[in-house]
């Protein structure tokens, strides 16, 4: 008889783990307390012993995935027995005889190494936490777990349940009183889905994202300022150019001319190429200018930095981006190449939309967000021309620069944009 | 099994991954009966001591070369968690006991052998309670802080036959390079880690008066006694040391 052997109780409020390493793999013997399992909790490390002697049947989890206490992790059986197929599946569908009924509460007792008082109703603490917590009463729940063992979904099935059933009756003709039909939950579950939700880890550049920009959110005091630039002249310019540079192999888009006119503008304007010394409670003024890009790569959003923009012509600019954006694809970016970034672009022009409002790329203190550019009406002289318009919003950190001196810093830049000439100048 | 407990001093070898190992070493022992649970302090010596499942990060590899490159020792511990930082000024406990349920209890067992630690640091007059403290070196669920800032690290290790719970005190380290060195290990690792000055103490801070290694040992020693009972100090056994010896391989990055 296979038993399956489940996450145990690790302690009050520790409801999950992670399984690092398997230490046996399936069709292997145990011997009983042979270390089967290494589980990392917040902070611990365990190592859970084979209950019983037998035979590794089946591991139902695999290394690097977290499970909630209660969850299967491997099916033991006597030597030469097979796996059932599909066997967690069956089970949790039907409802077991009254014979194995009884063999697999005892069985369910020993995996879980847990002993439960006789006449109540068999659930573990987490699932009588989640039935608390949603007002439900276990005794009113059909069991589907091994020996009629109330799991999590079963709860979750029941109040789903619950919450259905007025709806059913408003579609369906003649329904009978619910405290004489209780309507079986195991084949809503199937219509629903075993799997409700889908657990990701945090790792990786999410964590990263995450990190910084819970960080930034919860240091920086954040201002937007939103505004139209027209930039007909620039795609004009653009589009002269554009094939001429290609000649040389760059692709040119309007990154390159927007860094332009935000290096020229962040001079006149250093507030906004600054960060802030809390330990020393000084404002850092600097005089490189290090532009971010904020990219999108398959793991999560990364900002390439274009080292000294400002001692770089429209064409090189164009090729540090080019070459920047295929590393990143190809994630072969350096940590050198993501940092010491001074101020940040992010374009979300791809994505359509009318404006965004950035969250700034802490420590730096403003970043730039723009976004499509669509012909649209505008009223010059009394009458109404089609333009090419573009929608910058400039988020700042109000706690060392003001709302006008980011207004400033914003109506510079869209004056070098709407008359692109001044970018060969500068100011 | 001796139902007494015995205790061991601080050990400044000045080799990290010797001072780590021993803990195994010793776990195993108590494991199989030879030598009682075991309170021990300890001082590895200057090095980076990372968690166990720490060379899943992106580019671990690279960020152990720029660490070593610098002529910093790197281990890895038996415990999970993350990296912290070793010198003079930081102090280490460890409580090894033999694993004798099949219970696992990891709150409990944080409880009840970091009750010692409480009661010793108690008694020069530093008040700690458990706190998560986001921002600090190593964070979890089980840190000693006080006044809401970190003091004390642990991490806590299962396996057959022992429960090893260890940590490391924070007695008057110099933070910034502690925090420069790990905040370097994560960058080079590929994982942004901010850890934050203000989010940590130290029990020289706390006291406000110097205090020594040895002095903050005996009062941690008294805290003990009170906790689990009478500690006898005894030598390590050679075959403790031996088996270090053999384990040392395995943790040296």
């Amino acid at each position: 008889m296979a038993v399956e052997f489940k996450l145990p109780d690790i302690g009050e409020g520790v409801h999950e783990g992670e399984i690092v390493k398997w230490l046996v793999k399936e069709g292997d013997a145990l011997k009983e307390d042979q270390p089967m399992v290494e589980v990392m909790t917040d902070k611990a490390t365990v190592e859970i012993p084979s209950p019983s002697a037998g035979k590794v049947l089946q591991i139902y989890v695999k290394e690097g995935e977290v499970v909630k206490v209660g969850s299967v992790l491997v099916v033991i059986g006597k030597e030469g027995e097979q796996p059932k197929q599909d066997g967690r599946k069956v089970e949790a569908a039907t409802q077991p005889s009254g014979d194995e009924r009884g063999s697999k509460v005892k069985m369910a007792e020993t995996a879980a190494m847990t002993t439960l008082p006789k006449g109540r109703v068999l659930a573990t603490p987490a699932t009588r936490k989640l039935a608390r917590e949603l007002s439900v009463d276990l005794a009113q729940v059909q069991g589907t777990g091994p020996g009629g063992r109330v799991t999590d979904e079963d709860v979750r099935g029941f109040t789903e349940r619950k919450e259905a059933v007025p709806t059913r009756t408003a579609v369906g003709s003649a329904p009978a009183p619910a405290a004489e039909r209780p309507a079986p939950v195991a084949p809503l579950r199937r219509v629903m889905g075993d799997e409700l939700e889908d657990r990701i880890p945090m790792r990786g550049i999410r964590k990263r994202i995450s990190d910084h920009m819970h960080h930034a959110k919860t240091t920086a005091a954040h201002f937007t300022y939103v505004d139209e630039v027209d930039v007909t002249e620039l795609v004009k310019v653009r589009d002269e150019l554009k094939a001429l540079v290609e000649k040389q192999g760059v692709k040119l888009t309007f990154l390159p001319f927007i860094l332009r006119a935000c290096v020229a503008s962040l001079k006149k304007h250093p507030y906004l190429n600054a960060s802030i010394d809390h330990e020393k409670g000084e404002i850092v003024l600097k005089h490189y200018y290090n532009i971010g890009i904020a990219t999108a790569t398959e793991e999560g959003l990364i900002v390439p930095v274009v080292k000294a923009a400002d001692l770089l012509s429209i064409l090189e600019m164009a090729q540090e981006i080019e070459r920047l954006a295929a590393k990143a694809r190809e994630r072969k970016i350096t940590v050198e190449e993501l940092q010491g970034g001074t101020f940040t672009i992010t374009s979300l022009g791809a994505a359509g939309g009318l404006f965004a409002t950035p969250i700034v790329n802490s420590p730096e203190s403003a970043i730039l967000g723009i976004h499509e550019i669509k012909k649209r009406p505008v009223v010059i002289d009394n009458e109404i021309k089609i333009r090419d318009i573009m929608l910058i919003a400039l988020s700042f950190d109000h706690r060392l620069i003001d709302g006008h001196v980011g207004a400033a810093f914003a109506k510079d830049v869209k004056a070098f944009l709407e008359d692109p000439k001044w970018l060969l100048v500068g100011a | 099994m001796s139902a007494l407990w015995r205790f061991s001093k601080a050990e400044c070898l000045n080799d990290p991954a010797l001072n780590y190992v021993l803990d195994r070493a010793i776990a195993e022992h108590v494991a199989e009966g030879s030598v009682p649970a075991t309170v021990r302090f300890w001082q590895p010596g200057r090095c980076l001591a990372v968690g166990r499942f720490e060379s899943r990060l992106p580019h671990f590899q690279e960020a152990v070369q720029h660490i070593k490159s610098q002529g910093i020792e790197i281990v890895q511990r038996v415990s999970g968690g993350k990296a912290v930082w070793q010198d003079i000024g930081y102090l280490n406990f460890s409580v090894i006991a033999p694993k004798q349920s099949l219970k696992i209890g990891i709150p409990e067992t944080y409880r009840k052998f970091s009750e010692g630690l409480q009661l010793g640091l108690g008694s020069l007059g530093v008040k700690t309670e458990f706190k998560h403290v986001q921002g600090a070196f190593c964070d979890g669920p089980y840190d000693l802080a006080v006044n809401g800032k970190k003091l004390v690290g642990t991490a806590q290790v299962q396996k057959r036959g022992f429960i090893i719970v260890h940590g490391t005190i924070l007695v008057d380290g110099n933070l910034d390079e502690m925090i420069a060195r790990i905040s370097e290990f994560y960058e080079y690792a590929g994982q942004l880690t901010r850890l934050r000055k203000e989010t940590m103490t130290t029990v020289v801070t706390e006291l406000g008066w110097p205090l020594t290694t040895e002095d903050l040992v005996k009062a941690l020693r008294e805290g003990y006694q009170q906790s689990l009972g009478e500690l006898t100090e005894e030598e390590l056994l050679p075959s403790e040391w031996e088996r270090a010896l053999e384990l040392k391989k395995e943790v040296v990055l």
